[in-house]
């Protein structure tokens, strides 16, 4: 049978996804770069169509309601950065999409604005769901009391604040501090296991009630930092019991650092190096950005490539525990 | 296509000198040591 003009071009060109979750959640835009270097460099870019799939409304939100970054030429938005990356590399993307389902072939999504589409394939990533794993908790008397220790998420609920606000009232001072179980004073959920009071990125809803946004991000880094604290305050409690010192560990006064590969190779590998301070916007503290544009920023080059190669072999020196490994920094 | 799927013409695209620089080895090397510096900088300024 004579192939139609529609299936020669599809023969020609795949396309590739790189999916969102299923449910809003941690978003990566940082595996991008790398696909599309990976393409480049086994020569079959020209034959792939990349296109990534969020439920971010914009690029460079990266779940933290997007960033700005400082620069001697003033300040850069993230999102113009990301958009900038997108372009060079040309990836596509569709945004502000909640991943309904996936059948053989092809996804299908929903709109912010309600409507409904879908898009073929020939390979696709997807992205697992982030949440808890659903642990059910029983009091002594075999009474269920999840509710009071999980956040329907899965996540532990902690000292954070949990009343329901509109974004206009989200404060810094909501996030937890000591990452302690609101139900018991001996346990805590560190690093990724703690529930969030809310999103950090401005939370939107389609018509159809469908939540569309992205999930704050709180692994590598805030997790490390906040996992230190919290084996520090149960040293204190082992050696002094009550009386002991408790140890914080804001992510609203942490920053963190993403580098995004791009390429590897000494001479001509590239990445795309982020930092932001603090993790959670401080609206109080730094105005209407939330955040310390000098230790907010962002570039691409190699430089970042040999921060990547090094930061790789120190963690894995640190996880080995080798000497002097805790002078390497989460 | 998709009629959903964006590409980003308008966003900026760095010129060849600015692409050239991305794998100087003397310009990304002094990057290099300013990206350590400011992410040490940071590491301190946030841990407790």
């Amino acid at each position: 049978m004579p192939a139609t003009a529609a299936s020669d071009e599809h023969a020609m060109k795949h396309a590739i996804l790189i999916l969102e979750t299923l449910i809003p959640a941690r978003r990566d835009a940082s595996a991008l770069p790398p696909t599309a270097y990976q393409l480049v460099k086994e020569g079959v870019r020209d034959k792939a169509e990349v296109i990534y799939i969020t439920n971010e409304s914009s690029l460079g939100d990266f779940g933290m309601d997007g960033m700005n970054f400082g620069s001697k030429d003033g300040v850069v938005p993230s999102q113009m950065f990301t958009e900038s990356l997108f372009q060079e590399r040309g990836v596509k993307a569709i945004l502000a999409a909640h991943v309904e389902r996936v059948d053989p072939g092809v996804v299908h999504y929903e709109l912010l604005d309600g409507t409904k589409g879908e898009q073929s394939f020939d390979f696709a990533m997807l992205l697992p769901p982030f949440r808890g794993v659903d642990l059910k908790a029983f009091d002594a008397e075999g009474t269920d009391i999840t509710d009071e220790v999980f956040a329907p998420s899965g996540f532990m609920k902690v000292d954070a604040d949990y009343s329901p606000k509109p974004y206009e009232q989200w404060e810094a001072s909501d996030w937890p501090k000591t990452y302690q179980s609101v139900k018991y004073d001996n346990v805590w959920a560190a690093g990724i296991a703690f529930a969030p009071p809310h999103q950090m990125s401005r939370p939107q809803q389609s018509p159809n009630g469908t939540m569309i946004a992205p999930a704050p991000p709180r692994t590598g880094m805030p997790s490390g930092v906040i996992g230190r604290a919290v084996a520090k305050t149960i040293a204190e409690r082992i050696k002094h019991g009550g009386a002991g010192k408790v140890h914080t560990a804001s992510m609203a006064e942490m920053g963190a650092a993403c580098i995004a590969s791009a390429g590897t190779g000494w001479r001509d590998g590239k990445a795309a190096a982020m930092t932001v301070f603090p993790i959670i916007p401080d609206k109080q503290k730094y105005g209407q950005s939330g955040r310390d544009t000098k230790e907010t920023y962002g570039e691409i080059g190699l430089s970042a490539h040999w921060m990547k190669v090094m930061l790789h072999h120190l963690f894995i020196y640190k996880a080995k525990a080798r000497p002097f490994w805790y002078l390497i920094p989460e | 296509m998709d009629d959903n799927v964006t590409t980003f013409p308008d966003a900026p695209q760095p010129d060849p000198k600015q692409i050239k620089a991305r794998t100087s080895v003397l310009k990304q090397g002094w990057r290099f040591a300013v990206l350590n510096l400011k992410m040490i900088t940071m590491v301190n300024k946030g841990h407790h």
